[in-house]
Order: structure tokens, then C-alpha cells, then sequence
């Protein structure tokens, strides 16, 4: 019998198989501790996972009622005892099989067996270490909350519930990954959400076969149809509040045990120029804000391939003063233009890596080298010119005003630099067309992902092109399922 | 099935019209617009009863064999009439490598075709979406130019005589409008009614090539008799900024309306293939660019063969409703 088909095994009656049972499956691991006591006359075991579980909290809420039981009859009627007199812990499942019975031990439970029971009642006394409640380190905001989620499922469900006190709000817990047993819990507005949409996310997630979920990147792509799509059309996000108003608008999402971010079902396009703080600000600023998102992101995008492209083929696009300023730098330059922007980019990107990867009192040594060193340096020696260089620069910035699309724009500015510096104004043209359709192509449970641009939807610009006043907003009662599109 | 909206039928089949104004060949003046918007205004007539039947259910799906083939020669006829207009109108507009040699011309031609093959295999709900982005970029620039030329224009040029007749024109633009025959193919994509489709379409066709070709004429009336593509002069010509040029955001337009032309054809022409050689299951959309592209390379540019293009946009748009009156007429026949 494998391993697998022995964990599907019921738990049997005898207090010594179940335990022999239990450290064979376990692999005599050290983390799992059997504790053995008598109580109402019947061999009982408390197993648990150290560090799993709070040590405090088991031996005030369990131990300490369960051993002055007095005699019961039988091991059932000592289960029914606990479970009807007395509340140990309000969380009190029941395990019939191994499977079962070491998903609740891994999981922070402790779990009771006792001579004669073909089944374990398990305790919730979860007290594992884990990080508090944070601020988000990649969506920062000024005026909102500054809470980000954590690593903790259940903490992540309790701060959703606390910002959406609605009976409405459901979450299902479901468990993925043949190994990792991860918990994962689909959010949504039971009143809001597209029914069509919801049985669709349900049945990509039981498709999922996974041996481990060890963060988003594993559910996504079975969120998220087959085809190649540059942009992804299921999003993420740190932060409780912003869950709370993507569910609002009838999205639905999931969270995973141990990652601190939820990922979002359906994404469009304009939700990555949205930020929490364009709603706390009054609507023309938020305008403002969200109209230099979109001129950052062209910038980001494009700049270093249009420059190089004017440089390269289209001089007379410049005036006089502008294109005698160029030459002056670029005839020093000892490298033709397009390798100049390759080398600065992928330097950059290099520079960027290595700030994320090292450790943090090295990251600011890392920004010291980049910046003064080579930056300075190869400007002075001739190797780089310095409109290219604040090009680049200008480029970097827009990218870091739209982090969500920052792998995007990685790829893209290096492809469309390409192209510029190859084929000019036409080769960017030509690979604009072709992104152009990838990203309208790109659309997941039937909701264009460029939606409200195009397919044109009048509903959604007052809070895309524009932002509405808070008053206007409510009033219009907008939910996501405005963008659906029919397969007719 | 996939469907798409009347505005988006309308974006996707404007944009190969401004392609097609473009590269128009030859001179234009105040007949010209006159003659391309009745034009248009005509089209929409004769393309009402193909509106009604297709509001009625049939399609080009629905037609005979013989008239699903006789489609498919004028959509691969026009797109390689679009690649045949591409490689002219590249000696007016600069295009990196385009003029250093064969290889050059292949590679732009090649490199045209490999994007339209990735942008009309994506679908035509992918291609009907991104064309509205397009169509609005490119409604942009002809603003912009429609502005700069304003300031730029001879009032003299409007009434200056071009020696052309109403005739004459109405022909010149029955064909530029090649596109009619995908325009047949794909009004059975859409979900909105085909009429009040037709009636959007061919309007803003005809609003838009009266503005884009007076717009030309009167900025480049003068030295009309040494210009070739007088509509890509005009842009030319039209500066929004005193000290520089901006001929190459030209481009830009030119390439993406470009891309999207061949596109809309390669689409209907692989729809069309699917439906006429079943057998066929692969490679259609490919292997209909590779025939678009390889006309292009032999044949001329349509203004050198106006009488029969002109004819071939009838046929394309007539087709359908006759087929349809002789099938109901020996029907009637039959029961008779």
C-alpha cells in the first residue's frame, strides 16, 4: 500500500495502532508530539506539531478541563461529552481519516484520540509565529489605511471582514497543493458578483493539481486563459482596502496561506493607474494623478525607443537648436546609439535586480555605485551621452509611477528600443500594432481586459478617463459585470 | 461565434478607406471630396439590400460556393492591390532600409506581413477592439492636420480647375474602396443591426473623405501637377510647429492603418477559405497574406486599373442580395 492510500485510511479504534500509525506517516518526525493521559477511564493521546501551536492555549483550554472528566462509559460517550459540555476552542472539527487528522496537525490544531474511537476531535489552538500587520511595501498610499495583508489566511480573512461587515461578503475555504496542503479561501459579494463568473473561478480552481502553493504565481496562470498574454487578466494586491472595493465592484478574489497578497478576478487595464488615494483627493487632483499615470506609462514605455529612433532615422523631427544639442553629445559617444540604450537599459535593469535581491544595508552601497560611480563616471568618460542617459532616466521614472506593470514595461521598452533603433518611427509602429492586439486580445471569463476603452463602455469612463464625485459614484451603482461581453 | 459591434465594423473598415485616400494616386481637388462622398453615399444605397438580408439571417455564410469564391478573389485581390500601394507610396514616406534594394522592399513587405499574421490570427474581436484604439489615434492626426492645414491652406486652391469630372471621380473612389468586399463578409459578424450599421459606416466614410481630400486639396492645389500622393503631400506640408517637421508622426499612422488594411483582408480572407475549402484547416491566414504579398509584388496600384477595381467593388456588394433574388426567384418558380 503507498503512502497516499494509507493516509486515505479511517482512523481505527485502537489508541496504540492509531498512534504506531501516526508516527509511521509522520516519519518519526520530532515536530509531532504525542501526549498520553487517562481521563473518564479511557486511554486517550493529545497529538499536536510543535510550534504549530499555541503551548499556553492548549494547556488552559484543553488539558487542564479534559483530564478532570469524570468516568464515561465509552470513548464515545466521552467525545460527546467534550464536544456537548464543554467549549474548548470555538474552532472543533472532526477527523475520520489520517489525511484529515495530520492536515488539522499541520495546521496548528491538536488532536484528540482515544481508545475505541474511530475518530479524532481536533482543537483550534493555532499560535505559530508570524509577521504582524504591516504597512504594504509595494502599493503605498498617503491617505488611506496603511495596513497590508500578511502571510496568515485567517488574519487576511478577519481584516476583509472588519472593512466589509456585510452578511453578503462569503469565503470559502478550500485546500490546494498535494504536498503543501495550502489553505485557500475565494472571496466575493454574494450580491454583486457575476454568477456566470463565480462557477467559472470555482472550476479553475478545482482544476488545479499542484504539488505545493507557495505564492500567487502558482494559482494565477489557472486563473488566466492558455493563450500568450502580455498583460496578466488576474491581478494582486496587498492591501485589505483595495481588496474590499474590488470585491465591492463585483470582482472576486483569492487569498493563500502564506502569501501576503490576494489575487483579483477580473483585472482590466485601467485598474493598474487606479490608486486607493484618487478617492481621498478631491476628483480633479485624482484626474490629475491618473492622467500622468498614463502619460508616465507611454513614457516608460516608449521614450528611450522614440529617442533612439529621431537619433538614428528622423533627425528632421527635431528643431534645429534640439538636433545640434543631440550631435554635440552623441558625437563623442564612441558606441552607435541603439547599443548606447541597450547597455544604459540593461544596466539599469542590473542595478534594480541587485537592489531587490541584496540585503538591505548593502542595497543602499548598491545605489551609491549606480548612481554616483557609474552613472557619473560613464557620462565624463565619454561612454554614454548624457541626453540618452536622462532619457533612460526619465523612462525608469515613468515606469516606477506604474509599479503593477513594471514586468511589462521591463520588456516592452527593451522590444520597442529594439525596434526603433532598427526599423525607426515604422518598426515602433509595426510592434505597436502587434501589442496593441495582444492586449486587446487579452480577456479572461468574458471581460475585455481594455475594457471601458474597447470596447467603448460610457458607464465606466467616469471613474477611468476621469474620477467622479463620490456622490455621482455611489449613485451610479457600478459593478464590473458592466463590461461583461457575451459570447453570443 | 464572435461578434462585433457596428462601431467597431465601422472603425475597421474606415481605416483601410484612409489607407486607401492615402495612397491615392494623381491629382484632387474640390471634384475629388464631391466625388468620393457621393461615392460613399452611393455604396450605402447599393450596400442596403445586403444590410436587410443579413438582418434577415442570410450571410455570406449562407451564399453559394461560386459566390463565396468570387468574395474571396476581390478580398485577396484588394489586399495585394494594399501591398501593391504600400511599396509606391514608400517612395514619398521614409521607411529605414525600404530603399536599399530588394532586399529591403522584402523585408518591409515581409515584416508588414508577419505582424498582419499575428494581428489577424488573434481574432476578429482582437482586431475589431484594437482598430477602434487605432481608428482614434488616427482621428487625432487627421485633426491635427485638418488644424495645421487650415493655417497652411490657399483658399484659390479650392476653386482652382482640375480639368475633372463628377464622372470621373465617382469611379476613382468606387476604386479605392476595395475593402467593400471584406465589408460584405463582415457585416455577418455583426451583432448590431446591419442597416443602421451601414448607414454609420458609409456616412463617416463620406464625411471623412470629403475632409481628408479637400483638406489636400487646398493645402496642395499649387504644385498639385508635381506631386504624387497628394494626401501624404498635404500631411507633409501641414506643420502644427513653425520650427520642426513632424512628417515621421506621419508615418506612424500610415504603418498602424497599414497593418490593420491587410489585416481586415487577411481575416475575411481566411473566413471566406474556411467556408470554400473546408479541407483547408491550417496555415489560411497565412497562406492568404503570403498571396496578398506576392500580388502586391506583380501587380499595379489600383489607380492604374480604375474601371475594373470599380467594377469589382459592385460585385462585391451586389453579389450577395443577387444571388439571393435569383435563389428566391426560382424558388417562387418552383412553388408556382
Amino acid at each position: 500500500m503507498t503512502r497516499n492510500e494509507r493516509e486515505k485510511l479511517p482512523i481505527c479504534s485502537g489508541l496504540r495502532d492509531n498512534i504506531a500509525m501516526i508516527k509511521e506517516l509522520s516519519g518519526g518526525s520530532s515536530d509531532v508530539l504525542v501526549n498520553e493521559f487517562t481521563t473518564g477511564g479511557i486511554d486517550c493521546a493529545l497529538i499536536c506539531c510543535e510550534g504549530m501551536m499555541s503551548s499556553q492555549t492548549a494547556a488552559e483550554m484543553i488539558l487542564s478541563p479534559i483530564t478532570g472528566i469524570a468516568p464515561q462509559g465509552s470513548a464515545a460517550a466521552l467525545f460527546s461529552y467534550i464536544q456537548t459540555e464543554l467549549l474548548l476552542s470555538t474552532d472543533r472539527p472532526e477527523a475520520r481519516d489520517y489525511d484529515t487528522l495530520f492536515r488539522l496537525l499541520n495546521s496548528g490544531f491538536a488532536v484528540l484520540i482515544a481508545e475505541g474511537a474511530d475518530r479524532a476531535l481536533a482543537f483550534g489552538v493555532q499560535g505559530y509565529a508570524s509577521r504582524g500587520i504591516q504597512e504594504p511595501s509595494g502599493e503605498g498610499n498617503i491617505m488611506g489605511s496603511h495596513e497590508g495583508f500578511t502571510e496568515t489566511v485567517r488574519t487576511n480573512m478577519s481584516m476583509i471582514r472588519r472593512r466589509l461587515k456585510s452578511p453578503e461578503l462569503v469565503m470559502e475555504l478550500s485546500v490546494k497543493g498535494e504536498r503543501s496542503r495550502t489553505d485557500i479561501c475565494l472571496c466575493y459579494m454574494r450580491d454583486r458578483v457575476p454568477k456566470r463568473l463565480l462557477d467559472r473561478i470555482r472550476r479553475s480552481l478545482a482544476d488545479i493539481q499542484l504539488e505545493s502553493v507557495l505564492s500567487t504565481g502558482y494559482i494565477r496562470p489557472f486563473l488566466e486563459k492558455r493563450s500568450f498574454e502580455l498583460f496578466s487578466s488576474a491581478g494582486v494586491t496587498e492591501r485589505p482596502d483595495v481588496l474590499c472595493s474590488k470585491l465591492i465592484e463585483g470582482r472576486a478574489a483569492v487569498l493563500i496561506d502564506g502569501v501576503p497578497y490576494a489575487i483579483t478576478v477580473p483585472r482590466l487595464l485601467c485598474e493598474s493607474f487606479h490608486t486607493l488615494d484618487d478617492y481621498a483627493y478631491k476628483p480633479y487632483y485624482a484626474v490629475f494623478g491618473r492622467w500622468l499615470r498614463y502619460g508616465a506609462f507611454i513614457i516608460a514605455v516608449l521614450l528611450p525607443a522614440v529617442y533612439t529612433a529621431i537619433v538614428m532615422h528622423h533627425p528632421e523631427l527635431l528643431n534645429s537648436t534640439l538636433l545640434m544639442l543631440l550631435a554635440d553629445a552623441e558625437k563623442n559617444a564612441p558606441l552607435p546609439i541603439l547599443a548606447e540604450s541597450l547597455i544604459v537599459l540593461l544596466m539599469y535593469e542590473m542595478i534594480r535586480e541587485a537592489g531587490i535581491r541584496l540585503p538591505k544595508p548593502v542595497g543602499g552601497a548598491v545605489s551609491i555605485i549606480s548612481g554616483l560611480i557609474i552613472g557619473d563616471a560613464a557620462v565624463k568618460s565619454g561612454l554614454v551621452s548624457t541626453p540618452l542617459l536622462t532619457m533612460t532616466a526619465l523612462a525608469v521614472l515613468g515606469g516606477l509611477v506604474v509599479p503593477d506593470l513594471a514586468p511589462q514595461v521591463t520588456v516592452l521598452r527593451l522590444g520597442f528600443l529594439i525596434a526603433g533603433g532598427i526599423m525607426g518611427v515604422f518598426g515602433i509602429s509595426l510592434l505597436a500594432c502587434a501589442v496593441l492586439t495582444n492586449i486587446c486580445a487579452t480577456e479572461d471569463y468574458g471581460f475585455p481586459f481594455t475594457a471601458p476603452l474597447s470596447p467603448f463602455s460610457a458607464a465606466g469612463t467616469g471613474d477611468t478617463a476621469v474620477r467622479l464625485g463620490m456622490r455621482r459614484m455611489l449613485r451610479r451603482g457600478f459593478t464590473v459585470e458592466a463590461y461583461h461581453e457575451q459570447d453570443k | 461565434m464572435n461578434r462585433i459591434s457596428k462601431s467597431q465594423l465601422a472603425a475597421l473598415m474606415l481605416i483601410g478607406d484612409v489607407f486607401a485616400l492615402c495612397c491615392l494616386h494623381g491629382r484632387i481637388c474640390l471634384m475629388t471630396a464631391i466625388g468620393f462622398a457621393a461615392g460613399s453615399l452611393i455604396q450605402l444605397f447599393l450596400a442596403l439590400p445586403l444590410a436587410r438580408l443579413c438582418d434577415r439571417g442570410k450571410t455570406p455564410a449562407d451564399c453559394g460556393r461560386a459566390v463565396r469564391v468570387l468574395l474571396l478573389v476581390c478580398v485577396l485581390a484588394w489586399g495585394g492591390a494594399l501591398f501593391a500601394m504600400l511599396r509606391e507610396a514608400s517612395s514619398v514616406i521614409y521607411i529605414p532600409y525600404e530603399r536599399s534594394g530588394l532586399f529591403g522592399r522584402l523585408a518591409v513587405a515581409g515584416l508588414v506581413a508577419l505582424v498582419c499574421v499575428y494581428v489577424s490570427s488573434s481574432g476578429i474581436k482582437a482586431l475589431a477592439r484594437s482598430a477602434v484604439i487605432a481608428a482614434g489615434l488616427g482621428a487625432l492626426c487627421v485633426a491635427t492636420v485638418v488644424v495645421s492645414a487650415a493655417i497652411q491652406s490657399d483658399a484659390d486652391n479650392v476653386l482652382r480647375p482640375a480639368g475633372s469630372s463628377l464622372w470621373r471621380e465617382l469611379m476613382r473612389g468606387f476604386a479605392a474602396s476595395g475593402g467593400l468586399g471584406s465589408f460584405t463578409v463582415l457585416l455577418g459578424f455583426i451583432a448590431d443591426d446591419r442597416t443602421d450599421t451601414a448607414a454609420l459606416y458609409f456616412t463617416c466614410k463620406a464625411v471623412l473623405s470629403f475632409v481628408i481630400l479637400f483638406t489636400a486639396a487646398v493645402v496642395t492645389g499649387g504644385i498639385m501637377d508635381v506631386l504624387e500622393f497628394p494626401v501624404v503631400s498635404a500631411a507633409q506640408l501641414s506643420q502644427p510647429f513653425p520650427v520642426q517637421r513632424t512628417d515621421s508622426l506621419f508615418l506612424v499612422v500610415f504603418s498602424v492603418f497599414a497593418v490593420y488594411t491587410v489585416a481586415v483582408q487577411a481575416s475575411a480572407a481566411e473566413y471566406l477559405a474556411a467556408l470554400t475549402i473546408p479541407r483547408l484547416k491550417r496555415f489560411r491566414c497565412t497562406l492568404a497574406l503570403v498571396i496578398m504579398a506576392a500580388l502586391g509584388a506583380v501587380m499595379p496600384a489600383p489607380s492604374e486599373w480604375t474601371e475594373l477595381s470599380a467594377a469589382a467593388v459592385l460585385a462585391a456588394l451586389l453579389i450577395v442580395p443577387a444571388e439571393a433574388m435569383l435563389k428566391g426567384g426560382v424558388r417562387r418558380r418552383e412553388r408556382a
